[in-house]
């Protein structure tokens, strides 16, 4: 790539993050040998959201590699024990029980949270936290899981509750301060981290070969069409990838596969100006961002 | 060597398309142009123009920095801008405000209320995304901007809500829920003015069922002749906008107000202490 394609890129992406209305950050690179890379406000650091279930399935899957953890044990999740949320054993009312590696893939698969904090609660936090040293993510830091930050958020919002503080969240009208939106104090990653991360995953470089190809299998069942997916509307791709959402927070980090062409992965975290919960355009605009860097790289 | 007097002169060179003209533009005469433009691209190690009888042209390693060498030139040129509007500013603080703020409420943030014996207010209007842009480079000290807007590092206090009215044609007879009140296309002026606050309007607008879209007008001026004309609606937070055969229909700030936020750079203490005050004037004008 040339610099004044590099440069023309980069400018294509900040107009569509601004038409869009958000903030915005993206790494691309291919992962091939060599591969090149397009960024803008790559290095900058973001409150992850969902995302960390990412380096999180990474230190599960590195756990199972130490036999810490044997991924076909079961455990049953009681609903009084969950965090809640909208999908996955997050929004069912009875007992479940699962193997280990089926509650990993569901936390990605449909970034189940009661699934997630349950991993989280096996790998513990130091495990996260030594992956991502590990792995040299330098700018991303691991504070807890979802559990925590919702009892951040309802602490600091004075809610009561979390229903009641995401409800705030979604006003126009107001503005809603807590720290779990500030990067020093929450779970916080760049996207220049989290394509490094991709890449050792689709190395092989994280883990065994073995859970390396569990990891990216479940990142390519993400079921979530609207983001990274929507910038390849057509056949010949596959895209695996994990989504961030949390008030104005809207990320996915993810991998592009064209048919008999070298991987590229691809991280946007981005922060919407309007507080709604359902935002299209910008979804959109993540799909078309990553469209125009991966058409630079291919 | 002076690198951007190199890249000035190699950008002047390949616009004018002759050195004699491109001289003349600068203000210099040829010899020194000549020179300069090849010690600049002895610095790069490569030609960036190719010199023929019929003028220069550009070569592929020029063609393929030249977007570079512009970026270079208008930092430099922002940077310049910036250091004057430093020297400026030192006896007063620059407020930029959205033309959709009612004028007595503007021209009120260089009053008594804001502006203090030593320093003066400089108001300046420009769009939400203009204002942003200008607070980070340090041309403007305060912004009054729409929410929601993109504000990137720059800091601010909580939303300030100001009561709309909706401008239509006719009688002032209209009545009901906002889908009988608007029969017409809603005028709003440029969407890249702010992008979010614009799409948080038309999504609100479809929220009530109101279905004529928007309409991109210059200005609220303009806003005002289409619907007396009878081809448009309009919103207005000013409580004197208005025309004959034109009827005013109160909304209050639900669900349709006007949403401003007061910005400032992070850093700096002397805007932060003047963003409080416009903040504090915004909110005791807001007409009730």
């Amino acid at each position: 790539m040339t610099p004044s394609t590099a440069a023309r890129v980069a400018t294509e992406v900040q107009e569509r993050f601004a038409s869009a209305g958000v903030r915005g950050c993206l790494h691309a690179r291919g992962l091939a040998e060599g591969g090149e890379e397009v960024r803008v406000d790559a290095d900058r650091p973001v409150v992850m959201a969902s995302v960390y279930k990412l380096p999180l399935l990474v230190a599960f899957a590195r756990a199972v590699d130490e036999r810490r953890l044997d991924p076909t044990a079961t455990v049953t999740l009681a609903p009084e024990d969950r965090t809640p949320g909208a999908t996955g054993i997050s929004a069912m009312v009875d007992p479940v029980t699962a193997s280990w590696r089926d509650l990993a893939r569901s936390m990605i698969a449909v970034s189940d949270n009661a699934a997630g904090d349950a991993v989280l609660d096996a790998v513990g936090l130091a495990g996260v936290r030594e992956t991502v040293a590990a792995l040299g993510l330098t700018s991303t830091r691991i504070d807890g899981g979802t559990r925590d930050v919702y009892r951040i958020l309802t602490d600091d919002t004075g809610a009561g509750d979390v229903a009641t503080a995401m409800e705030l969240l979604r006003d126009n009208d107001h503005l809603t301060h807590s720290r779990a939106f500030d990067p020093l104090l929450a779970s916080s990653t760049t996207a220049r981290d989290m394509t490094a991360l991709l890449a050792a995953v689709w190395a092989d470089r994280a883990s065994s070969a073995e859970q390396g190809a569990f990891m990216r299998s479940v990142l390519f069942q993400q079921i979530w069409p609207h983001r990274l997916s929507s910038g390849f509307p057509y056949g010949g791709v596959r895209v695996a990838g994990k989504t961030g959402t949390l008030g104005p927070l809207r990320h996915e980090v993810g991998v592009v596969h064209h048919r008999n062409e070298a991987p590229i992965a691809v991280a946007v975290l981005s922060e919407a100006a309007r507080a709604d919960p359902h935002q299209p355009r910008v979804d959109a605009a993540i799909g078309a961002v990553a469209a125009v860097a991966v058409a630079a790289l291919r | 060597m002076n690198l951007l007097r190199g890249a000035r002169f190699f950008l002047t060179v390949h616009e004018e398309g002759r050195f004699g003209r491109a001289a003349a533009r600068l203000g210099i005469t040829q010899p020194p142009l000549s020179q300069g433009l090849k010690r600049f691209e002895e610095s790069l190690g490569m030609t960036l123009l190719r010199r023929g009888s019929g003028g220069v042209s550009l070569t592929p390693a020029g063609a393929s920095l030249l977007p570079l060498v512009r970026a270079l030139l208008v930092a430099e040129d922002e940077l310049r801008s910036a250091a004057a509007g430093l020297a400026a500013a030192r006896s007063g603080v620059r407020v930029g405000v959205v033309p959709d703020v009612p004028v007595r409420v503007a021209a009120g943030l260089a009053g008594p209320d804001v502006a203090e014996p030593d320093a003066e207010v400089h108001l300046h209007t420009a769009s939400s995304t203009a204002i942003v842009e200008e607070v980070e480079r340090h041309r403007l000290d305060v912004g009054v901007i729409e929410h929601p807007t993109v504000v990137g590092d720059l800091v601010g206090g909580d939303v300030i809500l100001y009561p709309t009215w909706l401008l239509v044609s006719g009688d002032g007879s209209a009545d009901g829920p906002l889908r009988r009140l608007v029969t017409r296309p809603v005028a709003v002026t440029s969407r890249h003015d702010a992008p979010a606050a614009r799409d948080l309007l038309a999504d609100t607008l479809l929220q009530h069922g109101v279905n004529h879209g928007t309409l991109t007008v210059a200005d609220d001026r303009a806003a005002l002749a289409l619907v007396a004309a009878g081809r448009a609606c309009a919103l207005t937070a000013d409580p004197g906008a208005g025309a004959p055969g034109v009827a005013r229909v109160a909304l209050g700030v639900d669900p349709l107000p006007l949403r401003l936020r007061v910005v400032h750079r992070p850093d700096d203490e002397v805007a932060g202490v003047a963003a409080a005050r416009v903040e504090r004037h915004l909110r005791s004008a807001a007409p009730r």
